[in-house]
């Protein structure tokens, strides 16, 4: 005999608000901020990302935020006078890096409240933690704000490799900028 | 049942509907109550006339919306009885506040998970264990409300291991931890009346910590005033040991599960419930240069000495002490996550039961 069960599940009470980048890199002229969640690593890489985004995008100029020296902050989102602020400063931000399970929440929530803000942002993950990054942006209402996985781990790697991962990365950071990224 | 449509699925028999629940990621990795239509019908009635449609909260991190019936179809998924049903409620009222932080605590790599203490009459009406191995297997109450919230996390709030749980080991305490304070048996007032209720409600006060340690303690009989502050040492250097959280980062609620006879040595010697967790937060502490022979990446910066002392809560309302458990010489410390600023705290709930209801 068949039998019936209910679904436990329940969807976000959220809408979806749509999220698109459209930064033309040649045109642009504004400044770019990179904002580093306080994981090890994670300011360093950001330096060595905007070296290559500047030599990139001649016209555009960098601008830094870290949210701590240690992590004890990364896992908490930026107050609203924070994000009020680097939304005034910058004409677009990439975030980094989700490398926890709470940080990468913090992180991902930090940029859709910029992209509601009207600042063009991009996340940064690890791939452990791409999935839950993905959900936060749902649950969130903005399941299309940009992701970059990273390939692997950063907090273990040295500074040297931290500077390699940058530039491997640059091109995937400026398509995502530019809304090209598939 | 609920006016809004509530999604099922039809499937051949039970043997498969069980599969299909497992195979979607529906359950906790061991077999559930199927959640039948009457099932849920029947526990929703034990709310006592709450509207299925209710949202009792949106939890987090996906930010799913806890109606009633769906809190009732994952009770019935999780083994209850409909007169546990209101426990689960207030329980999901608690983790439900903004304070609670559920969303980041279920998304933290770190292992913390929901302990449910529960006060008051609704301990004798559902035989809710307080007692000797009342956190371990043997007590349908505490198992299925224990289990019933860690269902919820994940079906409701979003909590599927690697998605929105993404705790690098999980731990055994996920499964779930409910247990009733031995009022009867404690020297000192109920812990609900502590935080602010009347002894005559019930109530559940839920604290986000980790999987309990053990505190080993002997008192001795003839000197009663040492005894005290030995053990005091001991649970404050259990929540402030080096390798958990709480002394890194100080934030958050942590837990003492304190046996009645460990609580009888701190009554006889003259302290209640606020002068104990006062004495203990004092212990709970560590020299900065612990923390920076240990973990100096985790350790605070600054040009601090390093006698300075750290606090695993930097308040005293941050230790949340229960009386429960059997006789012996363990009682239990809880340290926490942690991470977050000012949250991860401790919040109690009325349970609201059909004797407490006026209607």
């Amino acid at each position: 005999m068949s039998i019936s069960v209910l679904v436990p599940t329940a969807e976000p009470g959220v809408a979806i608000t749509p999220y698109a980048n459209r930064i033309e890199p040649h045109a642009f002229a504004g400044v770019v901020g990179f904002a580093a969640n306080s994981l090890p690593g994670s300011s360093d890489f950001l330096a060595a990302l905007s070296s290559h985004i500047l030599e990139r995008i001649p016209g555009a100029s960098a601008w830094f935020q870290n949210k701590g020296e240690t992590p004890q902050r990364s896992s908490d989102p930026l107050s609203e006078v924070e994000l009020a602020l680097m939304a005034d400063a910058c004409d677009a931000i990439v975030l980094a890096y989700g490398h926890c399970g709470s940080c990468t929440s913090a992180t991902v929530r930090d940029a859709v409240a910029l992209a509601r803000l009207g600042c063009p942002v991009i996340v940064m993950v690890i791939p452990h933690f791409a999935a839950e990054a993905a959900q936060v942006a749902r649950a969130v209402g903005m399941p299309d704000v940009p992701l970059l996985v990273l390939p692997g781990p950063m907090t273990s790697r040295s500074a040297v490799e931290r500077v390699a991962v940058a530039e491997a990365v640059v091109d995937d950071v400026l398509a995502r900028l530019a809304g090209t990224a598939g | 049942m609920s006016r809004r449509p509530v999604e099922a699925l039809d499937l051949p028999d039970e043997a498969s509907a069980l599969e299909e629940l497992h195979r979607r990621g529906w359950t906790d990795g061991l077999p559930v109550v199927l959640p039948t239509p009457d099932r849920v019908d029947a526990m929703v009635a034990g709310s006592d006339g709450l509207d299925p449609d209710i949202v009792i909260g949106t939890l987090g991190p996906l930010g799913g919306e806890a109606t009633v019936a769906k809190l009732a179809i994952n009770a019935v998924m999780a083994g209850c009885l409909p007169e546990h049903f209101p426990v689960v409620l207030a329980a999901v009222e608690a983790i439900a506040e903004p304070q609670f932080n559920l969303g980041p605590m279920q998304e933290t790599t770190h292992c913390v998970t929901p302990l449910i203490v529960v006060n008051g009459p609704v301990r004798d009406d559902i035989e809710l264990a307080c007692g000797i191995g009342s956190l371990g297997p043997g007590h349908r109450a505490n198992a299925s409300i224990g289990r019933a919230l860690r269902l919820i996390m994940i079906n409701v709030g979003g909590g599927a291991v690697g998605v929105g749980d993404m705790a690098t080991f999980g731990t055994p305490a996920k499964f779930g931890l409910c247990i009733g304070e031995a009022e009867e048996e404690s020297p000192f007032e109920p812990l609900h009346v502590a935080r602010g209720l009347d002894a005559g409600d019930s109530a559940v006060t839920v604290v986000p910590v980790e999987a309990p340690h053990s505190v080993v303690f002997v008192a001795d009989a003839d000197d009663v005033a040492g005894s005290a502050e030995r053990l005091i040492a001991m649970l404050g250097t259990a929540l402030g040991n080096v390798t958990s959280n709480s002394i890194y980062f100080g934030q958050g609620s942590v837990a003492l599960l304190v046996n009645p006879e460990h609580a009888g040595v701190l009554a006889n010697a003259g302290y209640d419930r606020r002068a104990a967790v006062a004495a203990i937060w004092e212990a709970a502490t560590q020299p900065l240069s612990a923390l920076r022979r240990f973990n100096p990446r985790m350790a605070p910066t600054g040009d601090f000495p390093d006698s300075m002392l750290c606090r695993a809560v930097t308040s005293v309302d941050q230790i949340v002490l229960a009386v429960c458990g059997g006789a012996g010489f363990y009682s239990m410390a809880l340290p926490t996550w942690a991470a977050p600023h000012d949250l991860c705290l401790a919040v109690t709930k009325s349970i609201r039961t059909p004797a407490a209801c006026p209607i």
